[in-house]
């Protein structure tokens, strides 16, 4: 061979050395992930990091590992995510710690080549998972990082496999010849010899356009909206979190995650509208049984209309007043609900596309078909922004239902949906709380709070005290600290045992989802408004 | 008996059949053409005639998490989920260009040296250049097919084939039959400006005339995700002769002396003058040219030429109705074309004939490759000529010092001197 310049070549040892160096430093890459998931997986993700790294610094270590365990990794992994599966019962993080299981024997394993792109598989499936799940900006820099470690990974395999004279068997047993003489210092040396700074720059350069070019097909593909969305946060959420539900079951959670992303954003177009504490009104739960909150089936058909509605345009129950319109934009992020968040009745809302709907236009509820896969925005015209909604026949209604059908809407917001005993505890509260006066609303709901306050603190990891009877009613009477959910519920439980109608009611805060209380009097007002907020 | 000696097979080769083929390939001089961006660019999205791109079973991986990935960007509309896959494609861009850039500037040219023996070993070489400025090139195949070329016109195209699988099959086996395909691998790096050679061994199965090709040349380069395969129509001819045999003497054949012997144009001891030549040392004084050294003002030597007074002259009869096995006229081809080989060696033989064609005088190693490309592809004669009628083992009247040929049992074949059998294979 004549050459112009002779400059040295790797040899096919020195390319395994320098392909064993890119796959630990991938698996690591990846693994350390972890570090941002919210996943329980630091012990193995730590012993991956310790096993991997001293495979990497003694490659000769995975050689002592007897030839018998290899044919034990697969049935003790197989086992391992059932166990993990049937213990934990949540898919996604058992998904991802079997992924760094695998990593971790793929690191300190020698490997063939279809083990090596297993890694890069693995590797990309938790830098995928970890981006989507935490939306970081550090995803940018680790995907690029893992990139460009992978496609230096990928040459390397690719040049020892062109190299090969005779590729080495799968499984065969012992020491390869390369892992014997392993310096990382020799090998650092030998690798400044054999580049060329004009390869090397040249590569640097290609590997610029290729984030470029990323870049613009980033941009330039085309996006278009799926039916029937696909989220990983669905198979990850099994953790409750604060946020949107659309019935609510007492003894369940056991700890809440506190969710602080961006749920909602509104733009207004005449600020002083703005109340001071809005009230996101989003759904209505009316019926209480077996220790679940829920919307009951005959509200949903009274309430809302029988088919759906196809149409970029909803027109509401209020009717246009004079001065200025008031534009109030919205842009509700997904994840978060089928039912959009309004402060009260309104004039028209217009979608940016088409929607299917249902409008409850009693409830002051829109129900999309779907949870949107993307945030979805939509513009309300004359929303009425106060803390009541009008309904002028209630107290009628009531009156005339308050035979013997206790099926109806109106009358199953006094239901209780607890056996005699509870029952007996609810009076016994509420005679504690009024005196055995007959209060008013206002005054009842106050002293109700003020009883809850006194008894419980708020939490997010609840304590529901072990019992017969129904659950909700064994937390108000015990001391033990609970969130929004037990407050709420506690208080319709109370209201509609003092014989006042309630039901909960889903809102969203200004930071994120809370229940609030929605009490019905015909009393004093007659008309129903919300009373409070819990 | 083994096959030729060397000095012979050196001999056989002239010097310009060893660099026969030119360069070809994007990196040979004639290949390249004006650069343009709008070239380049409509190259990377729609591959040249010749050219075939196909997915590995890791670039089929990647298809499929792209589209995995894809279609979950799409059904979650999540921004992460669209950064990937535009980092996939990036990828597979990033890929389809460096091959591109792999490919650049390389040239390639068989190197053969002939001649081939059925059934001996042969060396294709192939000549690999990279004309690029600094980037070296990896991970190159190349697909060479040997292939046997019937001698005549090309045959006519058969009608469509119609039938099963099985039967295609078949027929694509006897269409492969004959062929023998290697694959030379580039192991090491190609550096820039740089030259290589790969070398293939292969052994021809026959004699004939064969066809060298470059069928192909492909690359996984650089990630090993799709199969980059470029056809090209590299191809040369050469000649196969015919495979040495052990052969037996059955007594040494002393050719009959003939008066005065024949005149050869070999240089020799004869009494003829052939040529002068420069003085070299060690020649004899006796052979100094006087006259033509003091004309020419340096040492002229003479030479005389040969004669051929223990000559013999070989007719190759080649019959199909004497010659009804085939294995057996095989062997009287290797036959005729070993004792042809020796005779000329030890300087016994004068002329050769096949056939009713007049016999060619023997008298350099030219005159014998001739011989020996005719006999690489002479076959039986169907009609018989009017030669046929005298036997092999019949002496022959016209010329003395006859070596033929004829059938020794079902299988072997006998060679005769004027009717007497010398020697068996």
């Amino acid at each position: 061979m004549s050459m112009e310049k002779k400059r040295p070549q790797l040899s096919l040892g020195e390319l395994y050395q320098l392909k064993w160096l890119l796959g630990g430093a991938l698996v690591l890459l990846s693994v350390w992930t972890v570090f941002y998931l919210d996943f329980e997986a630091w012990t193995l993700m730590g012993l991956t990091t310790v096993a991997v790294t001293a495979a990497l610094i003694r490659p000769g270590l995975p050689a002592l590992v007897p030839a018998w365990t290899h044919r034990l990794v697969f049935p003790a992994v197989v086992v391992f995510f059932v166990g993990d599966l049937w213990l934990t019962g949540q898919v996604l993080p058992a998904i991802v710690r079997l992924d760094i299981l695998l990593l971790l024997y793929r690191g300190i394993s020698y490997r063939q080549k279809r083990d090596d792109l297993q890694v890069i598989v693995l590797g990309l499936f938790l830098i995928v998972v970890a981006g989507v799940l935490t939306v970081s900006l550090v995803f940018a820099v680790q995907i690029l990082v893992f990139t460009a470690c992978a496609l230096a990974f990928l040459l390397v395999v690719n040049l020892v496999e062109s190299a090969e004279t005779v590729a080495p068997k799968p499984g065969e047993p012992g020491r390869p010849a390369w892992a014997a003489h392993l310096r990382w210092r020799r090998l650092a040396v030998r690798v400044r010899e054999v580049a060329d700074w004009r390869v090397v720059t040249l590569g640097a350069v290609l590997f610029v356009g290729v984030v470029g070019v990323s870049a613009l097909l980033f941009l330039a593909i085309p996006r278009f909206q799926l039916e029937n969305s696909l989220f990983l946060e669905r198979f990850a959420a099994k953790k409750a979190r604060t946020g949107f539900n659309d019935s609510i079951k007492f003894g369940d959670v056991t700890e809440i995650q506190q969710d602080n992303s961006l749920a909602l954003s509104v733009d207004v177009t005449d600020r002083s509208q703005i109340p001071a504490a809005p009230y996101w009104r989003m759904l209505v739960l009316d019926d209480y049984a077996n220790g679940t909150f829920k919307l009951s089936a005959a509200l949903r058909l009274t309430a809302f209309p029988r088919g759906e509605t196809m149409a970029s345009t909803v027109r509401g129950t209020s009717r246009a007043h004079g001065g200025e319109p008031v534009y109030w934009t919205f842009y509700f992020e997904s994840g978060i609900s089928r039912y959009l968040p309004l402060l009260g009745t309104f004039e028209q809302l217009r979608f940016r596309e088409t929607q299917n709907f249902r409008h409850a236009a009693k409830l002051g509820v829109i129900a999309l078909r779907d949870e949107p896969a993307s945030m979805t925005a939509y513009r309300v015209e004359g929303m009425n922004a106060s803390d009541t909604l009008a309904d002028a026949s209630f107290a009628l209604r009531l009156r005339e239902n308050k035979k013997p059908d206790r099926n109806t809407p109106i009358l199953r917001m006094l239901k209780l949906g607890v056996g005699e005993p509870d029952l007996v505890k609810l009076q016994g509260v509420v005679r504690e709380i009024t005196g055995g006066a007959d209060l008013p609303v206002a005054e009842f709901a106050r002293r109700t709070g003020d009883w809850l306050a006194r008894r419980h603190a708020y939490s997010l990891n609840p304590q529901v005290p072990d019992g017969a009877g129904d659950p909700l009613v064994r937390w108000l009477v015990s001391r033990e600290p609970g969130h929004c959910e037990l407050f709420a519920g506690s208080f319709v439980l109370l209201a509609r045992a003092a014989g006042l109608p309630s039901r909960v009611g889903d809102r969203l805060p200004r930071r994120q989802l809370e229940r609030l209380l929605e009490q019905f009097h015909d009393s004093q007002l007659g008309c129903p408004c919300v009373v409070r907020g819990v | 008996m083994n096959a030729a000696p060397a000095a012979l097979t050196a001999a056989a080769s002239p010097p310009g059949n060893s660099l026969a083929a030119g360069w070809q390939g994007p990196g040979a001089r004639g290949a390249r053409r004006r650069f343009t961006w709008n070239r380049v660019l409509w190259a990377l999205v729609f591959p040249q005639r010749g050219q075939r791109i196909l997915p590995t079973l890791s670039g089929t991986l990647l298809i499929a998490l792209s589209l995995g990935i894809g279609m979950a960007a799409y059904n979650s509309a999540n921004n992460i989920l669209f950064i990937t896959l535009s980092l996939l494609l990036s990828c597979l861009i990033l890929s389809g260009v460096l091959s591109w850039l792999n490919f650049r500037g390389v040239a390639w040219r068989l190197e053969l040296a002939p001649p081939l023996r059925a059934g001996h070993e042969a060396v294709v070489g192939l000549g690999l250049r990279n004309r690029k400025a600094f980037l070296p090139t990896y991970g190159l195949w190349f697909e060479l097919l040997a292939r046997h070329v019937e001698d005549g016109p090309p045959p006519a195209p058969e009608s469509t084939i119609t039938g099963k699988g099985i039967d295609l099959k078949v027929e694509w086996a006897k269409a492969e039959q004959g062929e023998t395909r290697g694959r030379l691998f580039l192991r090491e790096r190609l550096d820039p400006r740089g030259e290589t050679r790969l070398d293939w061994l292969f052994k021809p199965l026959r004699r004939g005339r064969l066809r060298v090709e470059l069928s192909g040349i492909g690359s996984q380069f650089p990630f090993g995700f799709l199969k980059k395969l470029l056809t090209t129509e590299l191809r040369e001819e050469l000649m196969v002769w015919p495979a040495p045999v052990e052969y037996r003497r059955l007594k040494e054949a002393a050719a009959r002396r003939t008066a005065g012997g024949e005149r050869t144009s070999r240089t020799g001891s004869g009494g003829d003058l052939l040529a002068l030549r420069r003085y070299a040392e060690g020649d004899s004084h006796r052979l100094i040219h006087w006259k033509a050294s003091a004309r020419s003002r340096q040492l002229l030597v003479r030479q005389f030429a040969a004669e051929s007074t223990e000559g013999f002259s070989l007719w190759l009869r080649t019959d199909a109705a004497v010659w009804t096995h085939p294995e057996q006229f095989e062997l009287l081809v290797s036959f005729c074309a070993t004792l042809a080989e020796d005779l000329f060696r030890a300087g016994q033989l004068i002329a050769a004939a096949i056939d009713d064609e007049p016999p060619v005088p023997i008298r350099r190693v030219n005159d014998l490759e001739t011989l020996l490309d005719r006999l690489a592809l002479v076959e039986p004669r169907k009609e018989a000529g009017p030669g046929t009628a005298v036997a092999a083992t019949e002496p022959t009247k016209a010329k003395r010092n006859v070596l033929t040929f004829a059938p020794d049992g079902a299988r072997g074949v006998a060679a005769y001197v004027d009717g007497e059998k010398t020697a068996t294979a």
